[in-house]
């Protein structure tokens, strides 16, 4: 290791934002993909860039791998500067990258893909620790176009963990996965978050940046609409919790009058703020005599709060409706 | 830039172990050529029995032949081993003959017959395949001749001279272009599927933002196509030598030639992936480069025996130099030719290479 790499492994470990973007642009021709965004990524944290397809999340993350030139701005890894292409081998070097839709060397073994990334990154991370992390031991000899998309998945990710990078890129790692296998993708996300790795997800999926992200930035149309923890963007723009309840008597809907909305079969939506509140709900059930009443607790999730900002949803395939 | 060797060999062997496990590369690469090789070897180089033979019967008196000479000539006629040309002139010069076979009946045969000392000159390649046959039949023939003439002499006798001759089988001619057909294919076919597919699974992005440069990627696919080149011409060579009995020469021209083949093959292919991004439409702008370049190129048939406008255009595709190249390297062993050849599939390669490799810009695929 020379003196300069040491120098700069020292930077990198004492600096607090593994990321830094501000008032980031990226025009192509008439087309602004990302327009004027600012965030950064913690070291350690996973943050999610959500949003639906051609929000420009992945021309986002394609700047920070050194894919694309940025228009503008200031875009800054490691606390190196992305507009100045001589920092780019440097940082090529210490970042991890799963591109979207990623599939490795169909003829190859587990363990010949992920050999062959070792060899170009001259890295002395063990392959049989990598497959042994990724649970694929007993696949390593099989063929990649022998494995479910779920083991793929996981392959990849052993990939982009071969030079043992402090930043790792996953760029919408679950889409088109069974439930199965997205279950077992985020737990090798929260099993990377949990050795110290910083990562930058995109997702269009609310329960998965809401399940794996410290911190998320909500992004629609190449703009970042808001930023934050999934409990700071609820309580922000989700609205209170609700309670809905079927079953009931008239002296119970009586009580509430039109404090209420009416939900599907025939249930009505409390809304209430504390524990307190849930309590006078329960205890006025109970005085009621609702004896057969059925009730649940629904709490707002980020689905809720990209409603309310945007009014629309995403769909399982990425698109807003 | 420094080049690291390891990455280099790891791109060479991941595209080796990825082509010998695919049965289907595997076909396309090895078995259809070979198919080709044997069908078309089969269908024109077997189709008869008997072979040229030319004939200068200069035993003439008033442009009639003698009736030694001519009773000669029917007899080597009847055996049926023959099919006889007479030509009426002929060059001193016969070495770079075209004839493989000439027989040249002297004037004053029959009078030298009388005095028991008629000789015939038979002209013939060592090197041809049939040419035991042809010493063969016509010692028979004249062995037959002398025995009814007299029982004790033998008043006709072969003098034989040898000759390098230029005449080739269509299997010799052929099988030179089933080796460019091979390396063709290959080049271009396996890197527009490769650079398709590897655009389509993110491969060419992911490799974008590791350490890998472009040139190592380009110099480790050139090794391996250079390395399926030489195992196919390998292959095809010796089946064309067990089965055809054609005689090849091995030499460095022909690795210059294959080399240079895996790089403006490839090369081209480069660009063709490029023009074309999708799997299927890049395949059939491959085929549309390819298929005219197949025929034109001096593959099936000489390049001269097209019309003029046709040869014309055929002095602009690579795989013209790399046929004819391997054709003088390998059949006719001309070897000053073939270097001609050679340089100048280098340069075509060189330059399909930079620009394929210019064109292969996969940080933005």
């Amino acid at each position: 290791m020379t003196l300069n790499n040491i120098i700069r492994e020292h930077e990198i470990l004492n600096n607090s934002n593994i990321v830094d973007v501000v008032s980031l642009v990226k025009k192509y021709r008439d087309l602004t993909a990302v327009n004027d965004i600012t965030f950064s990524v913690n070291k350690g944290e996973v943050f999610s860039l959500l949003g639906p397809n051609g929000a420009g999340k992945t021309t986002t993350i394609e700047i920070l791998e050194t894919l694309r030139a940025p228009t503008s701005g200031s875009v800054n890894v490691f606390g190196y500067d992305l507009f100045n292409s001589k920092n780019h081998e440097f940082i090529r070097n210490r970042i991890g990258v799963m591109p979207q839709n990623f599939n490795a060397f169909d003829w190859l073994t587990v363990s010949e893909n992920i050999d062959y990334f070792k060899s170009i990154y001259r890295s002395n991370v063990k392959i049989n620790e990598l497959i042994s992390m990724v649970n694929l031991e007993e696949k390593k000899d099989s063929l990649y176009k022998n494995l479910s998309g779920g083991l793929k998945q996981r392959l990849g990710i052993a990939i982009t963990l071969i030079n043992d990078p402090d930043l790792i890129f996953l760029d919408e790692p679950t889409s088109g996965l069974d439930p199965k296998a997205r279950r077992d993708t985020w737990d090798l996300i929260i099993k990377l978050r949990n050795r110290g790795k910083s990562i930058l997800l995109t997702t269009h999926y609310m329960e998965e940046a809401q399940a794996l992200s410290d911190r998320i930035a909500i992004m629609i149309n190449g703009k970042i609409i808001d930023a934050g923890t999934s409990d700071f963007l609820i309580s922000k723009y989700g609205g209170s919790k609700n309670i809905a309840i079927k079953n009931f008597t008239e002296d119970f809907k009586n009580i509430f009058e039109k404090n209420f909305e009416l939900g599907e079969d025939n249930e009505i939506l409390i809304s209430y703020e504390s524990s307190d509140d849930l309590y006078k709900i329960i205890k006025a059930l109970d005085s009621t005599g609702s004896i057969n009443a059925e009730f649940k607790i629904k709490t707002p999730t980020l689905e809720d709060v990209f409603l309310k900002i945007t009014g629309k949803k995403i769909s399982t395939e990425g698109k807003i409706n | 830039m420094r080049l690291n060797w390891n990455v280099v060999i790891t791109v060479f062997k991941g595209h080796f172990r990825a082509w010998h496990r695919n049965r289907t590369t595997l076909f396309w690469t090895m078995i259809f050529p070979l198919i080709l090789m044997l069908l078309f070897g089969g269908i024109f180089g077997l189709r008869n029995d008997t072979v040229d033979l030319y004939i200068y019967n200069s035993d003439v008196d008033d442009n009639l032949p003698s009736k030694f000479s001519s009773e000669l000539i029917n007899n080597i006629n009847s055996s049926g081993l023959f099919n006889i040309i007479e030509i009426s002139e002929i060059s001193n010069e016969y070495d770079n003959s075209t004839f493989s076979r000439l027989l040249i009946i002297p004037y004053g045969f029959e009078s030298e017959l009388k005095n028991n000392n008629a000789q015939i000159n038979l002209f013939y390649d060592p090197n041809d395949q049939s040419s035991s046959i042809t010493l063969n039949a016509l010692n028979g023939i004249v062995g037959e001749l002398n025995h009814d003439i007299s029982n004790n002499t033998l008043p006709i006798t072969i003098e034989e001279h040898n000759i390098l001759s230029t005449e080739l089988r269509f299997i010799d001619f052929f099988l030179p272009g089933v080796i460019g057909i091979a390396i063709m294919s290959t080049g271009v076919f396996g890197t527009i599927g490769t650079n398709t597919k590897y655009r389509k699974n993110g491969v060419l992005k992911k490799l974008a933002t590791t350490p890998i440069s472009k040139l190592e990627w380009v110099i480790g696919l050139v090794i391996y196509h250079a390395m399926i080149c030489v195992i196919a011409s390998f292959i095809i060579t010796t089946v064309g030598m067990l089965v055809f009995n054609i005689n090849v020469n091995i030499n460095i021209m022909v690795f210059l030639l294959i080399f240079s083949g895996a790089l403006t093959f490839p090369g081209l292919g480069m660009i063709i992936s490029r023009i074309v991004s999708e799997e299927e439409s890049a395949d059939a702008a491959g085929n549309v480069v390819t298929f005219p370049m197949l025929f034109l190129a001096g593959t099936f048939f000489p390049i001269d025996t097209m019309p003029p406008a046709l040869q014309i255009l055929a002095k602009f595709l690579p795989l013209t130099y790399l046929n004819a190249g391997l054709r003088n390297a390998m059949i006719l062993n001309n070897l000053n030719a073939a270097f001609i050849n050679g340089l100048i599939m280098f340069g075509i390669g060189i330059a399909f290479i930079v620009i394929g490799s210019k064109l292969l810009d996969w940080k933005n695929e």
